[in-house]
């Protein structure tokens, strides 16, 4: 029997590109097999053009705005692939659990092209936090659908957990390593700890574009 | 210890070394290439540190009622801590962190 692990999860990984900085802007993973994937919306919220890399491969995606949320920072985009790699997604009720958080962090890049993991021994519900206070503050230059902030006002359920992440981390999957699936997307971080935006916030989203 | 870079005067990456614990603030992990505008908010908060805190002292110096000193001179550390180096002023310890020399000209 195959346990899905650390492996499996490293196939549905795909990497958010600024293509005009060349650098990494972000993480993202496959949530359908038809080339939908999920990242934060303050990852693309900036860039003038979508291009992601999957697999060694260079995509321009789409962004899909019906299943998008920038309020909870929750942006999907569509490559056109066949056969990708989905990540079981889960909302369990019990999450006693340890973690492991996939992401492509830019201080990581050289030494670990393919990804980066941080685990963390716990990870709890937290309060909702404001989703435009944690945004790095700058003025949005390109004028796509996708270039828009969230309101003010905006927040996101959350989950934290005792570890720090960096930059280029956002976006990623945050995978229960006992329950063998994503409950979550990692979001923002300090000092020791990082907070999740809830896999329930994507549930929000067509229950079909969530297998 | 965590390190942040701006940009030297020749284009230069110069790497400043702050303190972890001072980063306490929240931010999105999506990745932002910033160095610019790092390097343009390091220059603008470095000045405004030393014309404030020189001002304060100055004017210490004034209200003190010195006879028409010639030349007043401050010197003083600049410690750069917190998220991307913000500079403040190195704390004092037993001795003052400020020295202040101030200079008459005597007519003999």
């Amino acid at each position: 029997m195959s346990v899905y692990g650390i492996d499996q999860l490293k196939e549905s990984m795909v990497k958010i590109t600024d293509s005009k900085k060349k650098t990494i802007a972000g993480s993202g993973f496959i949530i359908r097999s038809d080339g939908y994937l999920i990242t934060c919306h303050h990852v693309i919220c900036h860039l003038a053009s979508l291009d992601v890399d999957y697999q060694g491969q260079e995509y321009e995606a789409a962004w899909c705005k019906e299943y998008s949320n920038p309020e909870v920072d929750i942006a999907i985009l569509k490559i056109n692939v066949n056969d990708a790699k989905a990540v079981p997604i889960i909302n369990p009720h019990d999450l006693s659990t340890s973690i492991s958080v996939y992401g492509f962090p830019a201080s990581k890049e050289k030494n670990f092209p393919d990804g980066f993991d941080v685990a963390a021994q716990n990870i709890r519900r937290s309060a909702s936090i404001n989703t435009r206070s944690t945004y790095r503050a700058r003025e949005i230059s390109a004028n796509n659908p996708w270039n828009i902030l969230p309101k003010d006002e905006s927040t996101f359920r959350s989950c934290r957990i005792d570890t720090r992440v960096d930059p280029g981390t956002s976006g990623g999957p945050v995978f229960a390593d006992d329950l063998c699936g994503v409950v979550g997307i990692i979001q923002c971080s300090k000092s020791e700890e990082s907070y999740v935006i809830r896999c329930l916030s994507i549930r929000a989203l067509p229950i079909a574009l969530v297998k | 210890m965590r390190l942040s870079e701006i940009l030297g005067p020749d284009g230069s990456t110069i790497y400043i070394q702050y303190d972890e614990d001072a980063d306490d603030e929240l931010r999105a992990v999506g990745f932002v290439e910033d160095i610019a505008e790092r390097t343009e908010k390091l220059k603008e908060m470095m000045a405004s540190t030393i014309l404030g805190y020189s001002s304060i002292v100055l004017n210490a110096v004034k209200e003190a009622n010195l006879l028409s000193p010639e030349s007043v001179t401050l010197e003083f550390g600049v410690q750069l801590g917190g998220e991307a180096g913000v500079p403040f002023i190195t704390k004092g310890t037993v001795q003052a962190n400020v020295k202040v020399t101030v200079v008459w000209k005597v007519n003999e």
